[in-house]
């Protein structure tokens, strides 16, 4: 038995390298996890219809109930298609940063981007 | 042994509070988004609260706020009180005393404008189709008939019992201060719930307001439309710091062409037709949503120079955007107003 009365031992310290290093990791991963995700919602009338992670979405076309088509392509959303005369929603183009977004008013329907990839909180405009 | 014991139960204590700090960090806020439409435009909030259902909660009750307001303020909603008010435009009407407030600002602040806004410009805004987004250019002298009921000076106001009385054929019109007031709304009722939360930001159709924190010690950021691009580009980003209102007024914004001729929505009452300006946008912070939104159309239409002194007046700071971009920005915004996009350069 070492009777030396070292206060840490080399165990001692492997053991609380390991646990600092946990700490760390699951420190840093949660930071990264809450990092660059960005994530479209989609809502008709204030209801939200559906919720798109962007950031791993694949390539899609969504037909809402409305009518309304929305594109997902390469991490960026869209309108495609809709019923609308003027077609505002169609122009604002594809849309891939936190705080931007999209609306098709006489359709009630708002596309909107939010995440914390570094952009702004809103627009004025 | 004992000693061994000792500092392994050290260590433990220790590893178990740094995982547990780790994890702490990411529950300390939740930020909660919702949209919809209402007051004819795009209405997104988000709440930081400490737990997501009192975001949810807070969001939609703000929401239910303005859908209130609308129902009191809108000029084109049959069941809305101002609707009624115009619709009874000869005999004097009493209102709600929170409409009544409204109508009784817009006038006494639109009276600095040296004619050019009112709160009854409702009879030539409808000529030219403003209010419905269906334009068209109206002849001169359609125009000619409209202006003198755009007059303030024919509104009989009587604060002791809230009634309004309209000139025959006269329309108030609160367009301009609406999304501002609906900014206004939502600080105030962040305020008086007893929700826990730590901040708040929600554009009303382009209007912002702020209040509180996001939680990281961060100042909110908010883009300025790049009047040039498209709806989700900005030329620079606004930094503040705990609570703002700020509104943008530009000829960008609900234009529309005939014969090659382009028209926006921000009328002179003195010649009847679009502002005349230099300017292509005007972007104003101020201590209330009612301000920043009125105060960024005056600006827009008194041009720089004579903005001026209503700015200092109100308290409040404004950034001036140029069709040439060149910017223009007052004392009080220098140092929290970064241009991103390299096109602009400061005049």
């Amino acid at each position: 038995m070492n009777t030396d009365r070292k206060l840490i031992t080399k165990k001692d310290a492997v053991v609380i390298l390991i646990l600092i290093i946990i700490a760390l990791a699951a420190l840093l991963l949660i930071r990264l996890n809450s990092g660059n995700a960005v994530t479209a919602t989609v809502t008709v009338n204030g209801e939200v219809v559906k919720v798109i992670n962007l950031t791993e979405a694949e390539n899609e076309t969504i037909t809402l109930d409305n009518g309304i088509e929305i594109l997902v392509e390469n991490g960026k959303i869209g309108f495609l298609n809709s019923g609308c005369p003027d077609k505002i929603c169609i122009k604002s183009g594809m849309l891939s940063h936190s705080g931007e977004a999209a609306a098709c008013l006489p359709y009630r329907t708002v596309i909107s981007l939010e995440g914390a990839d570094g952009q702004v909180d809103t627009l004025t405009y | 042994m004992k000693f061994k014991k000792c500092t392994s139960l050290i260590c433990a204590v220790t590893a178990f509070c740094l995982v547990f700090s780790a994890c702490r960090m990411s529950e300390k806020t939740v930020a909660v988004s919702s949209d919809t439409v209402a007051m004819g435009s795009v209405v997104s909030i988000t709440s930081y609260t400490y737990d997501e259902a009192s975001g949810r909660q807070l969001n939609s009750e703000i929401i239910k706020q303005i859908q209130a307001l609308d129902r009191l303020i809108s000029k084109n909603d049959e069941a809305a009180e101002l609707y009624k008010l115009n619709s009874a435009s000869g005999e004097a009407v009493t209102v709600d005393k929170e409409l009544y407030g409204y109508i009784e600002n817009t006038v006494k602040l639109f009276s600095k404008s040296e004619g050019k806004l009112s709160a009854s410009s409702g009879a030539l805004t409808e000529l030219w189709g403003i209010d419905t987004d269906s334009f068209r250019l109206p002849t001169d002298d359609e125009i000619k008939n409209a202006l003198p009921l755009c007059n303030d000076d024919l509104l009989v106001l009587d604060g002791g019992n809230y009634s309004v009385k309209l000139a025959d054929g006269q329309k108030l019109n609160l367009g301009a201060v609406g999304k501002g007031i609906a900014c206004d709304k939502a600080a105030e009722w962040l305020t008086l719930s007893s929700q826990a939360s730590q901040g708040l930001v929600i554009s009303v159709g382009g209007s912002v307001a702020v209040t509180g924190s996001r939680g990281d010690g961060k100042p909110w950021k908010i883009g300025v439309r790049n009047p040039f691009g498209t709806q989700n580009d900005y030329f620079a980003k606004l930094s503040i710091e705990n609570n703002g209102f700020v509104s943008t007024s530009g000829s960008y914004e609900k234009s529309f062409e005939i014969d090659g001729k382009s028209y926006h929505h921000i009328l002179d009452l003195t010649t009847g037709y679009p502002v005349e300006t230099e300017l292509v946008g005007v972007t104003v912070l101020a201590p209330s949503g009612f301000l920043s939104d009125a105060l960024s159309t005056l600006c827009f239409s008194l041009g720089e120079e004579a903005s001026q002194k209503l700015l200092s007046e109100y308290s409040a700071q404004a950034v001036f955007v140029y069709g040439d971009k060149t910017v223009s920005v007052t004392e009080g915004l220098a140092d929290s107003l970064e241009i991103t996009d390299r096109e602009f350069t400061v005049r």
